[in-house]
């Protein structure tokens, strides 16, 4: 914190005015600057007392300014900031301690809008002294408190799509990330839904692992051909109990999460299904769907993420990254 | 849009949510190392209970709503932090014989700026920072103080409580400068 010459010889100049009796007005084109002075006097506590210990130094006990701005200019200031004082207000101000304390309490205490953009930048001066950075969002706390968060708007979708009933074709989108249990613990919906890969010969085997998988790749289809099991029935749940140890969730290529929810409950029946249509959806599925698909977007980020660091080379992965190069 | 701008959110109002909360535990009397690393734990913290409504389509109307939110929520819990640890703390001096108790020996440059100010600020400040009132049990708020000293006005109890609000400030400007005047830095006073 060093105080500018520009300030210390303003101040120098304004108080020998004072005592001359004159109301000297701000230098010519100062006014930016000693705004920008007194914004950042106001948020900077430390800042503020150098000053006002300059003030005493100065001054002693012999302040011509020391009450409070009047409530209405106050609050002006609160909320528009320093434009509504003219130049021989704002210069009364810098010389006033009381003022600028007390209003700089107000600032700390309200956090008025007009004052956010200074408080900010406060803040990071403050993470860059201190040799801080904003950490990152997706560390285990925060994505454990997201994964409990979908889930609980899982429980209650679940409940909503029990009543709908809805049933559609089913159509696999075109990838699917598979996470460990810790992603989707606590978590039902959409989480603990399957979607049901042997309807395209695929088992569970072939995604025993984490990673993210092209379910249009050509290796896979060979894998699928090669095991030449019998198609099941489209609502059949592949991974019965195992399904809820694995986070798993189709997306498209452009990342967003698509296609098909099948709702299960924890025996492991389908009690409805949500996803793409050869018809229309109803308004009310369309919702259900929005919002099932807007709670997932953020976790699929986080969890593909996850994925990504702690499995930068999963052996079963048949695409490791979302253009689906295969392995 | 919440909840898809979370992560484009959470960085736009770190800094302020950080800023809130390391100038309020500095103002309690905390170290500066002490305070930043109150002030990251509990910007993280808001962040994961910001995470808890990402279920919730639309629950923050904007960065700034998620920004004011999350200040709330840090500074709630850094106060509940500082007080927990404060709690375990034993005062300075404990260990030395025949210490004296008085608050006024306890804090005697605080105290002699406190009589330097007018009875009105002193009442104020008084209630506010020493409550030992029958009618101040809990933590002493603008309104209960209001009512105590403004009590037979007809304003509102929010009138009351912002016009106490007013001149707690105010007497806690002049006090400051008080303070600032004998070399005394405000912040490791608690003011």
């Amino acid at each position: 914190m060093t105080r500018s010459n520009f300030l210390t010889g303003l101040v120098n100049d304004l108080i020998t005015a004072d005592a001359r009796g004159e109301n000297q007005p701000l230098p010519l084109g100062s006014r930016g600057a000693v705004e920008t002075a007194l914004v950042k006097m106001l948020v900077d506590p430390d800042f503020l007392h150098d000053h006002i210990r300059y003030l005493q130094k100065q001054l002693g006990n012999r302040y011509h300014y020391r009450e409070p701005l009047d409530e209405p200019t106050s609050e002006a200031v609160l909320q528009c900031s320093l434009v509504v004082l003219d130049d021989a207000a704002l210069a009364h101000f810098l010389l006033n301690p009381i003022a600028l304390a007390a209003l700089a309490d107000e600032i700390e205490e309200c956090q008025p809008p007009a004052w956010a953009e200074a408080l900010w930048e406060d803040g990071l001066r403050l993470l860059r002294e201190q040799g801080r950075t904003i950490p990152p969002l997706d560390d285990r706390a925060v994505r454990a408190a997201m994964v409990r968060a979908v889930g609980s708007l899982s429980r209650s979708l679940a409940e909503q799509l029990k009543a709908v009933h809805v049933s559609f074709h089913f159509q696999v989108a075109d990838r699917l990330l598979i996470a460990p249990r810790e992603m989707c613990h606590n978590c039902r919906l959409p989480f603990d839904i399957v979607t049901d890969l042997r309807t395209q010969g695929l088992t569970s085997e072939m995604f025993g692992r984490p990673g993210v998988y092209n379910l249009s790749g050509e290796a896979i289809k060979a894998r699928a051909a090669e095991k030449s099991r019998p198609k099941p029935s489209l609502f059949t749940p592949v991974y019965g109990q195992e399904c809820s140890s694995l986070l798993s969730m189709p997306f498209s290529a452009d990342g967003r999460v698509v296609g098909l929810v099948k709702v299960e409950n924890k025996q492991g029946l389908p009690v409805g299904w949500l996803g793409r249509s050869d018809r229309p959806f109803t308004a009310e599925e369309e919702e259900l769907l929005r919002r099932s698909l807007d709670a997932s977007s953020a976790v699929l980020a986080a969890a593909y993420r996850w994925v990504k660091d702690q499995y930068p080379n999963p052996d079963v992965c048949i695409s490791r990254e979302f253009d689906g190069e295969a392995a | 849009m919440w909840p898809q701008d979370f992560a484009d959110w959470y960085r736009w109002a770190y800094p302020s949510v950080y800023r809130a909360v390391y100038r309020s535990m500095r103002r309690q009397g905390e170290s500066q190392d002490s305070a930043a690393d109150l002030a990251e734990e509990a910007a993280q913290e808001a962040a994961r209970r910001a995470a808890e409504q990402i279920g919730t389509p639309g629950y923050f109307d904007t960065r700034e709503h998620l920004r004011n939110w999350m200040i709330i929520v840090a500074r709630n819990y850094s106060c509940d932090r500082w007080k927990r640890q404060r709690e375990g703390r034993l005062p300075e001096g404990h260990d030395q014989p025949q210490r004296l108790s008085a608050r006024e020996d306890r804090s005697h440059p605080v105290w002699d700026c406190f009589v330097e100010l007018c009875e009105e600020d002193r009442r104020i400040l008084d209630l506010y920072y020493w409550p030992d009132q029958e009618e101040l049990q809990g933590r002493p708020t603008d309104e209960k103080i209001g009512q105590i000293l403004f009590g037979r006005s007809r304003a509102t109890r929010a009138a009351l409580g912002q016009r106490t609000r007013r001149l707690r400030l105010e007497a806690l400007a002049r006090l400051r400068e008080c303070l600032l005047r004998r070399g005394i830095d405000p912040g490791s006073w608690n003011l």
